[in-house]
C-alpha cells in the first residue's frame, strides 16, 4: 500500500470535511450569566482577601503594642523599685 | 449599523459587560468551528468555547488593538484546545481490527485503486479522525494546523506561541508519527 498517498487521500478527506461552525442555542447568553457570577465571586474574593490583609496588618500592629507595653512595663518596675528604695536609702545614710 | 470590534471592546473596559456579548455572537462560530477539530463529543466542545471566551474576558485588557481582535481571540482557542488535548491525552494506543466496515471497505477500495478511493467518502473521514486521536498532541496540532487548515508556518508559530524551528521541528515528527501509524494500519490490515 502506498502510505505517502494514503496519507494524502485521508488529509484531502479531513479537508473536505471541515467541521460544524454551528454554536449551540442561546451559548453567548449562558457565558455571560457565567461571567457575571464570576464577577460576585470575584468581588467577594477579593473583600475576604482585603479582610485577611486587614487581619494580619491589626496582628502586627497587636505584637507591636504588645512589645512596647512590655518594655514599658518593665521601666515602670524600674521605677517602682527604685520608688521603694529610695524611702530606706537616707536611713542607710544616716547610719 | 453594528458597532465595531474595538468599539465593543472599549465598552466592556469601561465596565459595560453586556457590550461583550455581541463579541460573543459574532466570533463563536469560529471558536467552535477549531474546537469541534480537536474535541470528538460536544460537551467537551462546548467546554473549550466557554473557556475561550472566560479567558478573553478576564485578559481583555491585555488586548492592544493592534492585530484584529479575531486573531488575538484565535491564538487563545489555539492555546486553549491545546491545553484539552494534553490534559486528556490518554493511551489511545488503537487496534486496527476495531475499525467498521465501512472504514475497512473504504480501505480495502484505496488499496486496489489509491486514486479512485473517495475523498468525500465518511468513512474516511472517520479514518482520518480516528488517526489523528491517536497522535501526541503536538503532533496532532500541527497536522491539523498545517495540513489540514493549510496556514503557513509563522502563522502556526503565531498562533500556538511556539517558535519558528519548534514548529518546523514538531512538523517534520509529526508527519513521522503520522507514517509509523499509517504504516501500522496497513500491516495489520493487509499482512
Amino acid at each position: 500500500m502506498d502510505l505517502a498517498k494514503l496519507h494524502a487521500k485521508l488529509i484531502a478527506a479531513a479537508r473536505a470535511n471541515p467541521p460544524a461552525d454551528q454554536a449551540p442555542y442561546a451559548f453567548e447568553k449562558r457565558v455571560m450569566a457565567q461571567l457575571r457570577a464570576h464577577a460576585a465571586e470575584d468581588f467577594w474574593a477579593l473583600w475576604g482577601k482585603a479582610l485577611w490583609r486587614s487581619a494580619v496588618a491589626c496582628l502586627v500592629i497587636a505584637v507591636g503594642l504588645s512589645v512596647w507595653s512590655l518594655q514599658a512595663n518593665g521601666e515602670a518596675d524600674h521605677d517602682f523599685d527604685s520608688a521603694m528604695v529610695s524611702a530606706a536609702e537616707p536611713l542607710v545614710d544616716s547610719w | 449599523m453594528e458597532p465595531s470590534d474595538g468599539d465593543l471592546i472599549a465598552a466592556v473596559l469601561g465596565g459595560d459587560t453586556a457590550s461583550f456579548e455581541p463579541l460573543i455572537t459574532r466570533y463563536s462560530p469560529r471558536v467552535f468551528a477549531t474546537a469541534r477539530r480537536y474535541a470528538r463529543r460536544e460537551s467537551e466542545v462546548e467546554d473549550i468555547a466557554q473557556e475561550v471566551w472566560t479567558k478573553a474576558f478576564q485578559k481583555l485588557n491585555t488586548f492592544r488593538g493592534e492585530a484584529p481582535f479575531e486573531h488575538w481571540l484565535m491564538r487563545m482557542c489555539v492555546r486553549t484546545c491545546y491545553d484539552f488535548l494534553r490534559e486528556h491525552q490518554r493511551n489511545r494506543e488503537m487496534n486496527f481490527s476495531e475499525l467498521s466496515d465501512e472504514q475497512s471497505d473504504w480501505l480495502e477500495r484505496f488499496a486496489r485503486d489509491p486514486d479512485n478511493a473517495p475523498e468525500d467518502a465518511d468513512a474516511a473521514r472517520q479514518l482520518v479522525q480516528r488517526l489523528l486521536e491517536q497522535l501526541s498532541p503536538p503532533a496532532r496540532m500541527v497536522i491539523t494546523l498545517l495540513e489540514i487548515e493549510d496556514r503557513p508556518i509563522k502563522e502556526i508559530a503565531a498562533l500556538t506561541g511556539w517558535s519558528v524551528p519548534l514548529v518546523k521541528v514538531r512538523a517534520f515528527r509529526a508527519r513521522a508519527e503520522m507514517r509509523k501509524l499509517l504504516g501500522r494500519l496497513a500491516k495489520e490490515k493487509y499482512l
